[in-house]
């Protein structure tokens, strides 16, 4: 176990879906050859297939203690990666239109907004995922090269690039199915929780460029850091599987539950439009308590009162949302 | 009979003491049908692996203080990871390759030779702690290396060691992978590796052979 742990709360009551941190992630990580279809962070709609498709039930983590490895999901799962021919049809004056090189069936973010349909309501929202840092890597755990290690000074799980050797015995572990395979260069690879800017001062790339302003970052034994606050102190923030066993380091404010339509009188949570079953499923049984716990920050802002929770998770700006260790050298921005 | 347990300690002492040797043989000029195993599932839910149990030969040459083997096996997949970085689509120099497979694995081979001499034998899982090994490793779409490793999860490129190369060709449906070791110690053993992509094969899901000494 590292001696400190950096952590990540998502409010998922702020996510637009607009998919910038998933651009801003791309763009710096994995942009390179043989990375195409990774995406290190991405936004999928729930309920729905995720991405890669049905990942909840591709197996990996631990029972009773023990590795449970799961399956290696096929490109398909993934959606294959496709290209346009824009030369041959914009310039060339073959005149056709730019089509994908092959019939796309699955790709990131396919079922966008398509959630699903409960007595005749729609439902849906945005769950952004990361590599979750684990404090007990299944994917460490079941590397034959001890090739996955788990950084002491901050909790980082990276693959190192020079034992790795492509084995995939940590994508079928870990029940995210967070880690990739880049066949170029014959190793597998993940989210390296951008270290890099933290040595630097500066947050994390998806959540620095984030719009909606819902990630949290900082160290989760760090009383002052905000995720220290969310998860430990106010206990609104909640692991994705926690069944799993591995101990993600990514915490979730699950969304505000709001009543079904024409539900007159009614609280949250005696008729809420996403099932419970939907957020048990995601977040463990826990989440009604938090949902409890949300709405009695929200009844006591509504009668004028002072909401600690609801201030930060506001997170007016970076100072309230980041709480970074290092400090940053002069003439390093973000 | 009981083993009585004052023998116990002797009996292991001299059980150490003797060297340990390898029984098979290859002989210079001469193809030998090996000896494989297959090593177990390490997870439950692994894959059973290959349904069909492999049959390899291979043929040693000695020329001076250089020893060539060629191993050979039915192998009628061509399954490799690695891909060019890019291939023109079109006309397009900016394509970039997309992944074809996430699940696919490399065939692969391996012979691999104790890094020096001594009393006993390395393990035969890529050496031990004791004894270290030298391996020279062909893999599908990639370039041969040499490594070396003190047991599992050791291995690890050597890359001083020099006289070492592999090559591959087919004849067929039959996969030839020729090493070579330049200044061999004929009084070594060697031990061989195949990796069947096809059957998931990596890391070590493989065929595997005991130490071999060649003989001239």
């Amino acid at each position: 176990m590292a001696k400190t742990q950096y952590a990540m709360v998502m409010d998922l009551n702020k996510c637009l879906g607009c998919q910038t941190c998933t651009v801003a992630c791309k763009k710096l990580w994995t942009d390179g050859d043989g990375m195409a279809y990774m995406y290190w962070n991405n936004v999928e709609t729930r309920p729905g297939k995720g991405y890669p498709a049905g990942w909840t039930s591709a197996g990996g983590g631990f029972a009773g203690g023990q590795l449970l490895p799961g399956e290696i999901p096929p490109i398909e799962k993934y959606g294959v990666p496709f290209e346009y021919d824009y030369s041959q049809r914009l310039f060339e004056g073959k005149g056709k239109p730019v089509m994908p090189h092959v019939d796309p069936s699955f790709a990131p973010n396919w079922e966008e907004d398509v959630g699903e349909n409960d007595r005749g309501e729609n439902f849906y929202f945005y769950l952004p995922r990361i590599c979750n840092h684990c404090t007990h890597p299944a994917c460490l755990e079941a590397c034959p090269r001890k090739a996955v290690y788990k950084r002491e000074e901050d909790g980082i799980v990276l693959i190192d690039q020079e034992r790795c050797r492509g084995y995939r015995q940590c994508v079928r572990a870990c029940p995210y199915k967070k880690i990739y395979m880049n066949e170029v260069a014959g190793v597998s690879q993940k989210c390296i929780f951008c270290y890099p800017r933290l040595a630097q001062g500066t947050a994390n790339a998806c959540a620095k460029q984030c719009p909606g302003r819902l990630r949290f970052v900082g160290l989760l034994g760090d009383p002052e850091s905000p995720v220290h606050r969310l998860v430990r102190v106010h206990k609104v923030a909640l692991p994705l599987l926690p069944g799993k066993g591995t101990g993600p380091n990514v915490y979730y404010v699950p969304p505000f539950n709001p009543p079904r339509r024409g539900n007159s009188g009614k609280g949250l949570l005696e008729d809420p439009r996403i099932p419970w079953k939907t957020l048990t499923d995601l977040f463990g049984p826990k989440v009604k308590e938090v949902a409890q716990r949300l709405e009695a920050e929200l009844s006591t802002a509504q009668a004028g009162g002072r909401s600690e929770v609801l201030q930060l998770l506001i997170g007016r700006d970076d100072s309230v949302r980041y709480r970074i260790a290092a400090k940053t050298p002069a003439g390093h921005a973000g | 009979m009981r083993f009585p347990a004052s023998l116990a300690a002797p009996v292991l002492l001299l059980a150490l003491a003797v060297p340990a040797r390898a029984d098979f043989l290859l002989a210079a000029g001469k193809e030998t049908a090996l000896l494989l195993n297959r090593t177990p599932a390490i997870f439950l839910t692994d894959p059973p692996g290959a349904k069909t149990d492999l049959k390899a030969r291979a043929r040693a040459q000695i020329e001076g203080k250089t020893l060539r083997v060629t191993l050979s096996w039915e192998d009628p997949t061509e399954d490799a990871v690695s891909g060019s970085k890019r291939v023109a689509y079109g006309s397009d120099p900016i394509y970039r390759k997309p992944t074809e497979k996430t699940d696919r694995f490399g065939d692969a081979a391996a012979m691999m030779v104790p890094a020096e001499k001594g009393v006993r034998f390395p393990g035969i899982m890529m050496g031990d702690p004791a004894r270290e090994v030298r391996i020279s490793l062909w893999r599908a779409g990639a370039e041969p290396e040499t490594l070396r490793g003190r047991g599992r999860g050791t291995v690890e490129k050597a890359p001083a060691a020099a006289g070492f190369s592999a090559a591959q060709r087919r004849s067929g449906s039959r996969r030839e992978v020729a090493f070579t070791i330049q200044e061999f110690d004929p009084e070594l053993p060697v031990a061989f590796a195949i990796w069947e992509g096809a059957s998931g094969d990596r890391n070590g899901y493989k065929w595997y052979s005991p130490w071999y000494l060649v003989r001239p």
